[in-house]
């Protein structure tokens, strides 16, 4: 038994160093998008974790935060939730079933056009979403991520 | 041996690239992203009452040795469904409830029973109160140990999270207090508790006598979890303390073998209250994600002491267990994912060899030592697939009938499906 935990062990250590060798260093292909009274200009990267696993529940000022998702048929989802929210696809729809059937909590609200997540956040002070980089927010405000 | 097969197709995993340092990275292209529906449909208010669900079924056989029902023999026996229904009630407010049923070999709940039930009032991220019948924090898992989807094994490492006593850490009706608060560059998760236990009489099978009813005095615990400035790991403690009777009959044929072996009175009527004052349960956990993988360790110590009403027969003692496990999940791709644990419990923390013939008949009655291999196949977001196999070495959690002598060495092996809505 102590010779299979030995295998065990440095397999993973030598295939774990593998996948971070292979890492790449693309940018994030999304932008952040607030309603035009939010008054931040730039938003704490893991703020915006905490926000779309439902840990930060407010702003700053005390409004509350109500964030808005892309499907997953958005490659702009797929980046957001590796970039931001650190996780894969996999560990991120494991995440919200273990809150879900424990009675944690949700998750936001998803869409399936940029539109719809502009108009929700223009008619929402307190909401947060995330567009395509190449997607006009129109009136929507675009803040950094620190 | 299985295991280390197992590890070896970890090779063919798709890497996942690693996010960048700073962000946002203006010089990268955007990927390219589908069509625009032509009428998007306004479909991001969030509904008012939101339903949930999910059911599993399955099989699974042992090479010897009943384990969680009648294995030796094949059991289809491994069915579990549940139900819920929340409510965003306003910003600061939810309320919701489960239902969950199951019947896993000699675990049944049925008709379902409320899994969980509260209100949930989180007054700022750093302070919530939870009041109901809410779901019992233990180590990394046991809020979501009965959902399939959630966790990659079938069965959870059984020494840490045995099915035997599901339904005692399953839930407590109380008051919760929880918070998440912001550290540095990490972060602290914490959650206190104190209520009672709702354990049906159903819940454990004693050889000999009928179990009555249960009775919890109170459990009450707490846990803090730090997610440390090392992104992917988290690492924290739990600890819990009960007090519970149970209400026992014996059956007639050992009321009169006590009666005349003269330790009881001539009027005896089998009643028996065997009290845990106090069953103590702590435990540390750690876990690392990086990319596809996942890697989790715990270590806990069950600690309880036992009388009765019957000393003469049943005298007090006091017990300690020693439980732990390591497990690694990998995702190889969007469908497959592969689990593997290792997972150790010592009936006596102090005589873990099992040298003592009056508490270990055999010594190997003394441990068992399970290592697990599991593949994942998602057909989909809502349905998925699990095949699982066991090599085990020891009997300590077996619920072997008084007088039987288990295998020391044996396999199992489960199939399960669940969809989830």
């Amino acid at each position: 038994m102590r010779t299979i935990l030995r295998i065990v062990t440095l397999a993973m250590v030598v295939l774990g160093l593998a996948s971070a060798s292979l890492a790449s260093d693309d940018g994030p292909g999304f932008i952040v998008i607030v309603n035009p009274d939010n008054p931040n200009d730039a938003v704490d990267r893991d703020f915006l974790r905490d926000v779309y696993l439902g840990k930060a529940t407010e702003w700053g000022n005390g409004d509350a935060v109500h964030p808005i998702d892309l499907t997953e048929r958005f490659a702009a989802r797929d980046r957001f939730t590796e970039q931001v929210i650190r996780k894969t696809a996999a560990q991120l729809r494991t995440y919200w079933n273990q809150q879900i059937f424990s009675g944690k909590g949700v998750p936001p609200p998803e869409v399936d056009a940029a539109a719809d997540v502009i108009e929700y956040v223009l008619s929402n002070r307190g909401a947060v979403g995330y567009l395509p980089a190449d997607a006009d927010p129109g009136k929507a405000k675009v803040i950094r991520i620190r | 041996m299985v295991v280390g097969a197992v590890l070896g197709t970890f090779s063919t995993a798709r890497a996942q690239p690693a996010p960048p340092a700073d962000l946002p990275h203006p010089a990268a292209p955007p990927p390219a992203e589908p069509p625009k529906p032509v009428e998007p449909p306004p479909s991001f208010r969030a509904p008012p009452i939101q339903i949930h669900g999910f059911v599993s079924e399955g099989a699974f056989v042992s090479t010897a040795n009943d384990y969680i029902g009648n294995s030796s023999q094949g059991s289809l026996e491994l069915f579990e469904a549940g139900l819920n229904v929340s409510t965003q009630v306003s910003d600061k407010l939810r309320a919701g409830i489960q239902l969950f049923g199951r019947d896993v070999g000699q675990f049944r709940d049925l008709p379902p029973r409320i899994d969980w039930a509260y209100l949930d009032y989180r007054y700022k991220p750093w302070l919530g109160l939870r009041a109901g019948i809410i779901k019992m924090p233990y180590g990394l898992y046991n809020e979501f140990a009965d959902i399939d989807a959630a966790r990659t094994p079938i069965l959870m490492p059984q020494s840490v999270y045995p099915l035997r006593n599901r339904s005692a850490l399953l839930a407590q009706t109380g008051f919760a207090v929880y918070g998440y608060h912001r550290l540095g560059d990490g972060a602290l998760d914490y959650q206190a508790w104190l209520g009672t236990l709702d354990i049906p009489a159903n819940a454990l099978v004693i050889d000999g006598a009928t179990l009555d009813s249960i009775h919890t005095k109170y459990i009450t615990g707490a846990q803090l979890f730090w997610r440390t400035p090392l992104e992917g790991l988290r690492a924290g403690a739990t600890f819990l303390r009960t007090s519970i009777d149970f209400n026992l009959t014996l059956d007639a044929a050992n009321t009169q073998a006590l009666i005349m072996a003269g330790v009881v009175p001539a009027d005896f009527n089998g009643k028996l209250v065997i009290s845990q004052r106090p069953d103590s349960l702590v435990i540390g956990s750690a876990e690392y994600t990086r990319d596809n993988w996942l890697f989790a360790v715990e270590y806990a110590r069950w600690l309880k002491h036992q009388e009765s009403t019957l000393g003469s027969v049943l005298p007090p003692f006091d017990e300690d267990n020693e439980r732990f496990y390591l497990m690694a999940t990998h995702r190889l791709s969007p469908a497959f994912e592969l689990a593997a644990y290792y997972s150790v419990l010592f009936a006596d923390a102090g005589d873990r060899a099992g040298h003592d013939k009056a508490k270990f008949p055999k010594p190997y009655f003394a441990w068992q030592r399970d290592a697990s291999a599991t593949l994942r196949y998602d057909v989909n977001e809502h349905w998925l697939w699990k095949l699982e196999a066991h090599f085990i070495d020891g009997a300590a959690d077996l619920f072997a009938p008084a007088g039987a002598v288990p295998d020391r060495f044996w396999g199992m092996f489960l199939v399960k499906t669940t969809v989830t809505f």
